[in-house]
């Protein structure tokens, strides 16, 4: 049984041997005319009754990677990966199958030189190694390559996704701009890795693609023609940006964008930071500070500033801030240089008192200016909702602009106030009008009191008012025995060194003081005007004929001539005295209130006078014409508010100050300009 | 050749796989006297058929109508009806064609026509083309849910020697240029000598169709009845699955039909053969589960609507896009409700994009998953801007005119002057829009509307230049006429900017915006300042001469100074140019100064000395109060000493009376 097994086995095999050439010859001879489909049916069907015939799997082998290697590997992948697999399995079975006989037969159908049967065996079986090796090598790569496409796609999809909701986070650049913040920053980031990373699988890809043995490659051009789909095939707000930044590697774009922020928005804020931070230690020294410093205000910097926040939201209050922080700094400037630098040591004469209103009024100007900006940080409707940064860091609270500019205002109020309540001050020293009343009584052999003085008198010295002039001169009004006197003394300490002495006439009580020269002053009462130089010498004493009292006096030191006005009631009487003592009286002058002041302008007399309604101050300007002796004009200034006391003071011959006590409320001062028209150009409440 | 007690044996294998129902809800349908060839729809939604219902033999449709089929209507004009004779109706993915059989009956072959629904109504029948359709029948045709591969069947060639009925199946494939090509038989594996009804699922891959054989009684003698083996199979790309044996009837000739709905559910047509004194006629759909894999691929179902924004449906175009290859695959007309439907295979990433011409554009990344999918889409027709126009270099808005043209350049129409310009534009055409300003050059912003537009809201910032005019400068010693090197300031009174710039041999071409007002100033060393007004709304000098004096050793004569009669008061008139020699002296901080005052030779010589004198103090206060260190200042009253002229005339005397300031030297 046993032999007979074997002979069974061997006539099978011989059978096999025999039987399958002949049908396998008939396929391969036909396989130029068959069609692909129908040979590959038939080698399957010879493959299916000939299980161990390595031909037909090379052949299969050969076949199935050809159909790899011609279908798109990307859109065929279940396809492609079935058929590499099964020219992998094939190869390996050729291999396996591998019958020495055969191939030295048919070396042909192994592909191989019909050489010497060694030769012919040793490289159909290399080539059977090489086929197979081929082949796991193919599905390997070709993994690989579906891999790295995947990954790039999906790295491009998510830099478009990320790209996407940066374009839409914004209507415009200038919001996106302003919303700028470390989260925005990350997403654009995220936008260059994420393109970055396909970019790199992209390479990948192509590069596993050049393995495989696919003949025409599928193209995957990444370019800015391309990139439309990067942008969704549609215009939105910020794809504008896209182009603005004009590359089509959003690794660069990223880049590029992140630089751009790091200028335009970085920079800004640091910009914006450092000049705020200026003004605030600025502004302190300037406002509160006693040194004679000027703030270097590079303008161009805060212009620079101002521009750059309009551009990214003109309705941004932080332009009103800027605009307000330029014109802070120029008024603060101001402000220093009178209260700290322009010191004036002069005796308060009329020149002096018009020279510091004039520069008073270069202040207002500059105080109405950064007032006016100030105001328009309150109303101009602008909000804090862009560079809220700002408003977070910088300012306190939700409203921080508001409160800022409040507290402002308040701050600039008082320091113009604190300032020009000094012409006020001015203008009492020049009429001996001092707020602090001083009351000292001194004894005669106070040696320090009397080392100047000439006297025998034993009785002391009752000194009931003083004023200084300079550091080296008081004057003291004083009684002696009875006689009203005025001393020119030097202070040491609380005591006075007297340096001179001048009487009243007919020791009649001093109804009237003022300064009216560098080197004088007038003193007067009921019928008398003395005219007294700084040194003590009488220059002149002049007797009037009336009795009314002395309202004002004027001395023009070129001329060397007096006018001097007198009043009873509502009516003035002017007196001109002559450098030769020429006199001549004018009047009477009915003016509509009470007399402030009087000087020329435009070839008449302006005598200015206040009068109240229940309301509100009326000054009225009464023009005397010198020849016809009458008042032939009148010019009123009506006033919103009510004062207490009017200062009138003379700038120039276009500006006119006045200042008051608001006389609604005692701690505040009405500061005003007028012209010569009857136009009153600011009204301002301090 | 099979006997009849073979064909009970495999009917009763099949039962194992797949149990038929005779469902309640078929009842409707079931109530004709032949009902055959039924064809659910892919959503399972409708089913067509041919039957007759006590008349004659033609196509109808029945909806599920609350779960149970309904009453079926029959479809097209019965002008149609008449016309044709017809077979295999199916509906395409989205039942808005039917693709059948038919023939007219007046005696020809059976061509492949398709019908479209518009208005509710179904269209005439359309043939489709030659490649498909030729002198043979052309029956059973079987569209996949793409509309992109067709199974049809033709009859065996003559001489094959088969029965009447027996087909073989063939498949066409719509090109990328939209035409079908050459149809081409299946394979030997799937035309095995006598199959028909080929039914593409809607996963486009998995097929099913039927092999026919007549039955033999023990004499050999053909029974009226047949039997039907249907198949399930699936060509992958290159990859194909041989056909598998599914289930088993016997029935009518020609009724068996295969077809599967949404979940799969499969419904044959079936002669009723098993009911004694029923009429072979008699037939009826049976439908029943089919295990699972059988089943095709899963598939979504993407449905939903286009509307605009006022719920008024648009027919649209909607377009399901591979991101992954940015490839189409599959694009659809949404119908007169603005609804459409398509088949997506499952678990996969999809842009679904949706067109209307005249609308936006809407696109949804989408991932499919279950067997439906909602996705809604709102159009819309016009797109609300904001235009803000700014000036190119300091960003404020500026007021301009916006003129709307269209792509040819043809005026739209204009829009009023404003920074910030709020209008509505209609989309679905190109636009061109011009803005202009006065002082500035014109600017176009082009606005591609015929393309794609997703969002309704834009906000545009135009900034536009401002028109330069070239002004030059030449600036020489008023001596020597020599050209001079220095700095100049360039400020733009209009706009309060201040710019230095340097003057290098003496010109300078300045860049001046037009309409607005500058200062050219300098105040070089050793030459006394100079100042130029520049109006440029005005017609101004193009080129223009600086002659700079200089200061060294020499007094100038300051300009419109000017004092009150008989005064020392300085006349508010005379600051300007006092203003001028402040921002001198600011500039060069190094100079010291005296300021000296003259009269004419009128009145006493000790009056004109003590005037002069105070006058010049005046001045020097001026300076002084202006932040100018009066340690660098000197007053000087010269009277009537040193006229320039002689006092002989009213001219000449007022030119003696004059103020000079001169430099005294260097800090």
């Amino acid at each position: 049984m046993k032999t007979l097994s074997i002979l069974s086995i061997a006539i099978a095999v011989s059978f096999m041997g025999v039987a399958q050439p002949s049908a396998y010859r008939k396929i391969m001879s036909e396989k130029d005319q068959l069609d692909p489909e129908v040979f590959f049916a038939q080698l399957k069907g010879f493959q299916a009754a000939n299980k161990e015939f390595s031909n037909v799997y090379y052949q299969l082998g050969k076949f199935e990677l050809e159909n790899f290697s011609n279908l798109d590997p990307l859109v065929d992948r279940i396809a492609s990966r079935q058929y590499v697999y099964n020219s992998k399995t094939n190869f390996s079975l050729a291999k396996n199958f591998l019958d020495e006989k055969e191939v030295a037969r048919n070396p042909e159908w192994y592909d191989v030189p019909p050489l010497k049967r060694d030769s012919v065996i040793v490289l159909a079986n290399n080539l059977m190694d090489e086929k197979y090796q081929g082949t796991i090598n193919y599905a390997e790569a070709y993994e690989k390559l579906l891999f790295h496409y995947d990954k790039a796609v999906t790295h491009y999809l998510r830099a478009r996704e990320d790209f996407i909701t940066i374009n839409t986070s914004a209507e415009n650049l200038r919001q996106l701009f302003l919303k700028t913040n470390d989260s925005l920053k990350q997403a654009i980031r995220n936008v260059g890795t994420s393109f970055d990373s396909s970019m790199h699988h992209l390479d990948n890809y192509r590069e596993t693609y050049q393995l495989l043995p696919h003949t025409e490659k599928r193209k995957v051009i990444v370019n800015f023609n391309k990139i439309d789909h990067f942008r969704m095939n549609g215009i939105t707000p910020t794809n504008f940006l896209a182009d603005y930044i004009d590359v089509w590697d959003y690794k660069h774009w990223s880049e590029d964008f992140l630089n751009l922020i790091k200028v335009e928005v970085d920079g800004l804020q640091e910009e914006i930071r450092t000049a705020y931070d200026f003004f605030t230690s600025t502004n302190n020294r300037l406002v509160n500070g006693e040194e004679c410093i000027q703030a270097n205000i590079d303008d161009r910097k805060f212009q620079r500033i101002i521009n750059l926040v309009t551009k990214y939201d003109n309705q941004s209050v932080l332009i009103d801030i800027f605009r307000y922080l330029l014109a802070k700094l120029e008024y603060g400037n101001q402000l220093v240089y009178e209260r700290n630098c322009n010191i004036i040591s002069g005796p308060p004469t009329d020149d002096l008192i018009s020279r510091k209103a004039r520069v008073y009024q270069n202040l207002f100007s500059a105080f109405a200016k950064t007032d006016s900006v100030d105001n328009l940080i309150l109303t101009s409707g602008h909000g804090q909702k862009s560079f809220e940064w700002f408003f977070s860091e910088m300012m306190d609270g939700e409203n921080g602009s508001l409160d800022f500019a409040n507290k402002q205002r308040l701050e600039n109020k008082s320091s113009f106030r604190d300032e020009v309540v000094k012409l006020a001050e001015l203008s009492g020293k020049q009429r001996f009008q001092s707020d602090s009343i001083y009351y000292q009584t001194f004894s005669v052999n106070d040696s320090l009191l009397v080392s100047g003085g000439n006297r025998e008198a034993a009785d002391s010295i009752e000194v009931f008012n003083r004023l200084e002039v300079s550091d080296s001169l008081h004057f003291l009004i004083a009684k002696e025995v009875g006689n009203v006197k005025i001393l020119g003394a030097q202070q040491i300490e609380e005591d006075y060194i007297v340096l001179w002495e001048q009487s009243t006439y007919k020791n009649e009580d001093i109804e009237f003081f003022k300064t009216v020269s560098d080197s004088s002053f007038v003193i007067g009462g009921r019928t008398w005007l003395k005219h007294i130089s700084h040194s003590g010498l009488e220059k002149s004493t002049i007797k009037l004929k009336s009795k009314d009292s002395i309202v004002f006096v004027n001395y023009n030191e070129l001329q060397g001539s007096f006018e001097i006005v007198q009043a009873k009631d509502t009516i003035y009487t002017m007196t001109t005295i002559g450098f030769n003592g020429a006199v001549s009286v004018d009047g009477p002058v009915v003016l509509p209130g009470k007399f402030l002041n009087m000087w020329s302008q435009d070839q008449s007399l302006w005598f200015f006078s206040a009068s109240d309604t229940e309301q509100n101050t009326v000054i009225t300007a009464s023009l005397w014409d010198g020849e016809t002796k009458k008042i032939n004009e009148k010019i009123e200034y009506n006033f919103s508010s009510l004062m207490t006391n009017p200062l009138l003071i003379k700038n120039d011959n276009e500006s006119i100050t006045v200042l008051s006590q608001n006389a609604q409320s005692e701690n505040e001062f009405i500061y005003s300009i007028l012209d010569y028209s009857g136009s009153i150009q600011h009204e301002e409440i301090f | 050749m099979f006997s009849t007690k073979r064909t009970v044996l495999l009917l009763m294998l099949s039962v194992a796989t797949i149990s038929f129902l005779r469902a309640q809800d078929l009842a409707k349908v079931n109530a004709g006297l032949i009902i055959m060839h039924p064809k659910v729809s892919f959503d399972g939604t409708k089913l067509v058929f041919i039957a007759n219902y006590l008349g004659s033999l033609g196509p109808y449709i029945s909806s599920i109508d609350s779960g149970n089929w309904g009453a079926p209507e029959p479809l097209f004009s019965s002008e149609t009806r008449s016309k044709y004779e017809f077979r295999y109706p199916q509906l395409n993915f989205d039942n808005t064609k039917i693709y059948f059989s038919a023939r007219e009956k007046a005696g020809s072959n059976f061509d492949i026509y398709y019908s479209e629904l518009s208005n509710g109504s179904w269209s005439d029948p359309i043939e489709l083309p030659i490649n498909v359709n030729t002198v043979v029948d052309e029956l059973a045709p079987a569209m996949s849910t793409d509309e992109k591969k067709l199974l049809f069947t033709r009859p065996l060639p003559a001489d094959a020697k088969a029965a009447n009925y027996c087909q073989e199946i063939y498949l066409t494939e719509l090109t990328e240029t939209g035409e079908w090509s050459e149809a081409q038989p299946l394979p030997p594996s799937y035309n095995t000598g006598c199959v028909c009804a080929p039914y593409f699922s809607r996963d486009n891959k998995t097929f099913f169709f039927s092999s026919y054989e007549e039955i033999l009684d023990a004499a050999g003698k053909r029974l009226s009845k047949n039997q039907f083996n249907i198949f399930w199979a699936k060509i992958d790309g290159f990859f194909k699955f041989n056909p598998k044996p599914l289930v088993s009837l016997i029935g009518d000739e020609d009724r068996v039909s295969v077809s599967l709905d949404a979940d799969s559910t499969i419904y044959l047509g079936s002669g009723k053969i098993f009911e004694k004194d029923q009429s072979r006629m008699r037939s009826q759909v049976l439908s029943a589960s089919i295990g699972k894999i059988f089943q095709p691929g899963e598939m979504t179902l993407i449905s939903g609507t286009v509307t605009d924004l006022n719920d008024t449906p648009l027919a649209s175009q909607v377009q399901i896009i591979n991101p992954f290859t940015t490839k189409v695959y599959q694009e659809v007309t949404a119908n007169e409700q603005g609804y459409y439907q398509v088949f997506v295979p499952s678990g996969n990433q999809f842009s679904i994009l949706a067109t209307t011409e005249g609308y936006s554009t809407q696109s949804k990344l989408i991932e499919t998953e279950g067997a439906e999918f909602q996705s809604n889409f709102e159009l819309f027709p016009t797109v609300d801007m904001t235009f803000n126009v700014f000036d190119e270099d300091f960003y404020f808005p500026i007021e301009a005119n916006l003129e709307l043209y269209d792509s040819a350049f043809n005026l739209i129409r204009s829009v009023d002057a404003s920074s910030t310009e709020k209008t509505q534009l209609d989309l679905g055409k190109e636009l061109n829009i011009i803005f202009t300003s006065e002082n500035y050059f014109a600017d176009t912003l082009n606005l591609p509307f015929n393309q794609e537009v997703i969002f309704n809201f834009f906000d545009f910032d135009i900034e536009l230049k401002r028109i330069l005019k070239e002004v030059s400068f030449t600036f020489t010693d008023g001596e020597s006429g020599n050209n001079l090197g220095l700095e100049i300031v360039v400020y733009n009174v209009t706009r309060n900017e201040k710019t230095t710039r340097t003057v290098k041999e003496g010109s300078i071409s300045l860049q001046l915006r037009d309409g607005e007002v500058y200062e050219i100033s300098t105040s070089a060393q050793g030459y006394s300042y100079y100042t130029a007004d520049l109006d440029l709304s005005q017609e101004i000098s193009e080129e223009i001469q600086a002659e700079l004096q200089s200061v060294e050793n020499i007094s100038i004569v300051l300009d419109n100074i000017t004092f009150e009669y008989n005064s020392y008061t300085l006349t508010a008139t005379s600051y300007e140019e006092l203003d001028k020699l402040v921002g001198y002296l600011s500039d060069n901080e190094q100079y010291l100064v005296e300021v000296s005052a003259f009269t004419d030779d009128s009145g006493p010589e000790n009056y004109n000395l003590k005037l002069s004198n105070l006058r010049a103090n005046s001045v020097l206060q001026y300076l002084q109060d202006k932040s100018i260190n009066k340690e660098r200042l000197a007053a000087r009253g010269y009277g009537e000493a040193q006229p320039r002229y002689p006092n002989d005339t009213e001219e000449n005397m007022a030119k003696n009376r004059r103020v000079e300031f001169k430099i005294l030297g260097s800090e």
